[in-house]
């Protein structure tokens, strides 16, 4: 296998680092055919060589600063030291444990989502209950609407039943909390009130002269 | 094997370190003490800065030890540990290097008996420092790990977390500028 200066350039480091005992445990980047390579073209090309050369030569000088080292006293206190650290650093962070610790972060987060389905769900049912009570509304206002009809359009009375419509919206208002089931119920009886009502004031207006029928 | 036998070692002193003996974490420090601090001294180059990173580094080793989950060796880890630590800290302060050795640190002049020899390995020394230093962070993490501590490139690339392509790429570009700048000397 022959290889070109600009290959050897790069595997270079690979190189320096595989004859420094870069792979101790035999693990090494360059595959043994590669060094093989390299090696026969440092023996072949000038260039390549003393820039081999170079590079154990700038090895070595940065090497020599593995001489310094801290006096034998700094070693001998270094564990003792750092032990007392490490007891400082354990009695301040013995604190209550925090709900947002990792732990607790799940069953936190469990309630949360159930928290939330549970209020959609309530609000899911409001909405319907709302929705209900404005089609009894509106049916209650159709009635009414029956009986002017049937009643005649004078605008005393027109005026009467109005009123009385506004009353009845309002009252059906504040049964708002009830269930659809008993709003039904309660507008059969506001029914029956309310045509009772027309009743009385049909007998006892101008309503029953002009020959008007229920 | 010698390798394996060390991180077995190391693996039974971490499994009492998890049950709670400090005293199987004062082991492994007594271990890797020197081999951690010169990593953060080459670094900074500066004594109190090593000394305090370095402890940082087992004390942070010491807290996470739940979370090291044993996939690569304890040296790893630690030395991933104190090179973040180091580099976070060098981020963060952001000054100008220190060429000047620092006063307790002691030069190996065993073999020097002259003065005038003496004044001019210290000098080198300054000069090698000097150099090493004007390197860009990653190139001189690099020299560091690969040079001076000997790693693989496959382990500096694991603490780096970088391909190992990029670990030789660095590596050839910090020793192209360290002939540079240490050009009388080579």
């Amino acid at each position: 296998m022959k290889m070109k200066c600009s290959e050897v350039e790069r595997l270079l480091s690979g190189y320096l680092g595989n004859l420094q005992g870069d792979a101790p445990c035999g693990v090494s980047s360059l595959k043994a055919i590669h060094i093989k390579a390299i090696k026969e073209h440092l023996a072949e090309c000038g260039r390549c060589s003393e820039c081999f050369k170079i590079m154990t030569k700038v090895d070595n000088l940065v090497k020599l600063k593995v001489k310094e080292k801290p006096s034998s006293e700094y070693w001998e206190n270094y564990w003792p030291k750092l032990e007392n650290r490490l007891i400082e650093n354990l009695s301040k962070n013995i604190r209550p444990v925090s709900v947002f610790a990792p732990r607790f972060a799940f069953a936190f987060n469990g309630i949360l989502v159930a928290l939330l389905i549970l209020l959609s769900g309530f609000l899911y049912i409001n909405t319907q209950q709302i929705k209900s009570l404005q089609i009894i509304q509106d049916e209650m206002q159709e009635q009414i609407g029956r009986y002017l009809f049937h009643f005649g359009t004078k605008a005393t009375h027109t005026e009467i039943f109005y009123r009385d419509a506004d009353l009845l919206r309002k009252n059906s208002e504040y049964f708002s909390e009830i269930t659809a089931k008993s709003d039904i119920q309660m507008l059969d009886k506001y029914d029956k009130i309310n045509h009772n009502h027309l009743l009385e004031l049909s007998k006892s207006s101008k309503l029953k002269k002009e020959g008007c029928e229920i | 094997m010698g390798n394996l036998r060390q991180s077995m070692q190391d693996m039974i002193l971490v499994r009492r370190v998890k049950l709670g003996d400090i005293a199987a974490f004062g082991e492994l420090v007594q271990k890797y003490k020197q081999r951690i601090y010169f990593v953060a001294y080459r670094m900074t180059n500066s004594h109190a800065d090593a000394d305090d990173l370095s402890q940082k580094a087992f004390i942070k080793a010491y807290e996470s030890i739940d979370r090291f989950r044993e996939k690569s060796s304890f040296f790893t880890w630690l030395y991933r540990i104190v090179v973040n630590i180091t580099i976070n800290h060098l981020k963060k302060i952001k000054r100008e290097q220190v060429f000047t050795l620092d006063e307790n640190i002691v030069i190996d002049n065993s073999n020097l008996n002259n003065p005038r020899k003496i004044a001019e390995n210290r000098q080198l020394h300054e000069q090698i420092t000097k150099a090493i230093s004007s390197l860009p962070l990653k190139q001189r993490t690099v020299v560091e790990l690969a040079i001076l501590e000997g790693l693989s490139h496959r382990e500096i690339a694991r603490i780096l977390r970088c391909p190992e392509k990029t670990v030789s790429w660095r590596l050839f570009q910090a020793r192209k500028k360290l002939k540079e700048k240490l050009n009388s000397y080579v």
